[in-house]
């Protein structure tokens, strides 16, 4: 799965410490573009870790037409990472859309259908899958991410097991 | 593609192309096929605006279908105003009412509560009536928390922002008051909060959509001869409101007492310096005030001002130098608080999303995360 990762789960992901774990899942590929690397902000060394050795690819914006950028800026009225990661998405049908945002979750699968979305609890429930985490320690690392202030849903007692 | 925007900045910033071009990476002749109409790459935008300073919406053309704040400051900006700031407080007004509605939080105040008047004295007395409202009655203590007493107190929705060429503004807009200070010396922060609360109280009718909006000028902004009767209105209310002349008179009493001067020696740069400390105030306006309680003689703010320049650098060095107590600290957030509660409660029910939240209010998206934590009682 090719993943573009907006900043809502990046940062999550972050606070929790379990960036490093789910860049270790086999058959996903993750993306970060110029505008979503400038909203995590100049303190995110597992970021900068990730990017610098290659288990995040740094997307080129260069390519991509500002009239996607715009029409879709117009259409959702999201943030800037937010809108880019659509315009991405649109660019790359291959690419699925990581944000833990509501408001981003629900413009994304409106317009390319709720398979092309994700968030950063299903990459934990995947860790799971792939025996990289326990259920009890993904759960665990989605209570931090609550804790520190991630805006997450409620998740049935099963969901990283069932 | 249109990019009026990004013309609207250049031409409103007279800015070189060339000198655009090194700072962005852009080449100079893409930037002006982008502005004959070329369709730029989000590369290209992304680059002139962080160049530039502004957001890349700021590029692309000004909303039509967005609300009148939209429109509101451009009505009274000088026309050499830039156009993103004009933007950035025109977005933060709309944001504010789609976070929290147009219900105005408090009003306490009415036309009948201040004393008509366009004078000094009745700036001065009208700063008393302030004081009395809001302050307790204390007619003579520094005002530091002012910027508190205007979010809690008043309702008003007051933003720290960082906008080029911008000293302050004041709106209102739907029947919410809002007061806009550019981020600098807190000093000068807290004056200007205090003239845009003069036009707040004094020069908005509370009934219709109104702005007002004061352009930097520098450092001469809290002292030199202003010529509009409003803005001259204003600069009296803040200076009286700041530095009440009972609360003058006994600090410069005490003043006097520790460091034994005599009562009829003329007043000199170290006692205008500590009442500037004291109250809160750059030494430019605290000198004006002096000036202005006939403490000083007419003109004398501006030579002493010019002197400490010309001799120490700037007035804070010269009270370095001598060692007088460190300037008590100002506190403005960024944004207010109830403002900040709503952009969470919003974010948690899909309505915003935390990318444009941050953008609208001009915070880290981590900042909504740390206002989203869960609070343990």
């Amino acid at each position: 799965m090719k993943v573009i990762v907006d900043a809502s789960s990046l940062i999550n992901l972050m606070k929790a410490g379990a960036l490093a774990i789910v860049l270790r899942l086999e058959g996903f590929t993750f993306n970060i573009g110029p505008l979503v690397e400038y909203e995590c902000g100049p303190e995110a060394p597992e970021l900068t870790a990730a990017i610098a050795d290659g288990s995040i690819a740094r997307l080129d914006d260069n390519a991509l037409s500002a009239n996607a950028f715009a029409n879709f800026m117009g259409l959702y009225d999201l943030g800037d990472g937010e809108t880019e990661c659509l315009a991405f998405a649109d660019d790359n049908p291959e690419f699925t859309i990581c944000t833990d945002d509501g408001a981003a979750r629900a413009a994304a699968s409106g317009h390319f259908g709720g398979d092309r979305v994700v968030g950063s609890l299903f990459l934990l429930r995947e860790c799971v899958r792939k025996g990289i985490l326990k259920g009890e320690e993904a759960r665990g690392l989605y209570e931090l991410m609550r804790k520190m202030g991630g805006f997450l849903p409620d998740l049935a007692d099963d969901y990283f097991t069932g | 593609m249109n990019v009026s925007g990004l013309a609207e900045i250049i031409r409103s910033r007279r800015l070189d192309l060339d000198r655009l071009s090194q700072r962005s990476g852009v080449p100079a002749d893409r930037i002006t096929a982008i502005v004959a109409g070329a369709d730029p790459s989000l590369g290209e935008l992304r680059k002139l605006s962080g160049a530039l300073r502004v957001k890349i919406l700021d590029l692309l053309p000004a909303d039509s279908s967005r609300p009148a704040a939209q429109w509101l400051f451009r009505a009274v900006a000088n026309s050499s105003a830039d156009p993103a700031a004009l933007a950035n407080l025109s977005r933060k007004i709309d944001y504010s009412l789609k976070l929290m509605g147009s219900d105005p939080h408090l009003s306490l105040w009415s036309n009948e509560t201040f004393k008509a008047g366009t004078t000094y004295a009745d700036a001065d007395e009208n700063a008393g009536i302030f004081r009395n409202l809001f302050c307790n009655d204390d007619q003579i203590g520094p005002l530091l928390f002012l910027p508190r007493i205007v979010v809690d107190r008043l309702g008003i929705l007051l933003f720290a922002v960082d906008a080029p060429g911008l000293d302050g503004a004041s709106a209102y807009f739907n029947g919410v008051p809002y007061i806009f200070v550019s981020n600098r010396f807190p000093p000068r922060m807290l004056f200007t909060l205090a003239h845009e609360l003069g036009h707040i109280l004094f020069h908005h009718d509370r009934a219709q959509s109104f702005a007002i909006y004061d352009d930097d000028r520098g450092e001469e902004s809290e002292s030199a001869p202003v010529s509009r009767a409003e803005e001259s209105y204003a600069h009296a209310f803040a200076s009286c409101l700041l530095m009440p002349s009972r609360g003058v008179g006994i600090a410069l009493q005490k003043i006097r007492d520790v460091h034994r001067i005599s009562a009829d020696s003329p007043l000199g740069d170290i006692e205008v310096l500590l009442l500037s400390r004291i109250f809160g105030l750059s030494f430019a306006a605290a000198a004006k005030r002096c000036e202005d309680l006939r403490l000083l003689p007419r003109g004398g703010a501006r030579s002493l001002d010019d002197w400490l320049k010309k001799e120490y650098g700037s007035a804070e060095k010269r009270a370095d130098s001598v060692g007088l107590p460190p300037r008590p600290k100002i506190e403005f957030s960024r944004i207010p608080d109830r403002l900040l509660a709503s952009a969470v409660e919003q974010i948690r029910a899909g309505k915003i999303s935390v990318g444009k939240a941050s953008a609208v209010l001009g915070i880290p998206i981590s900042d909504l995360l740390a206002a989203n934590k869960p609070t343990v009682h």
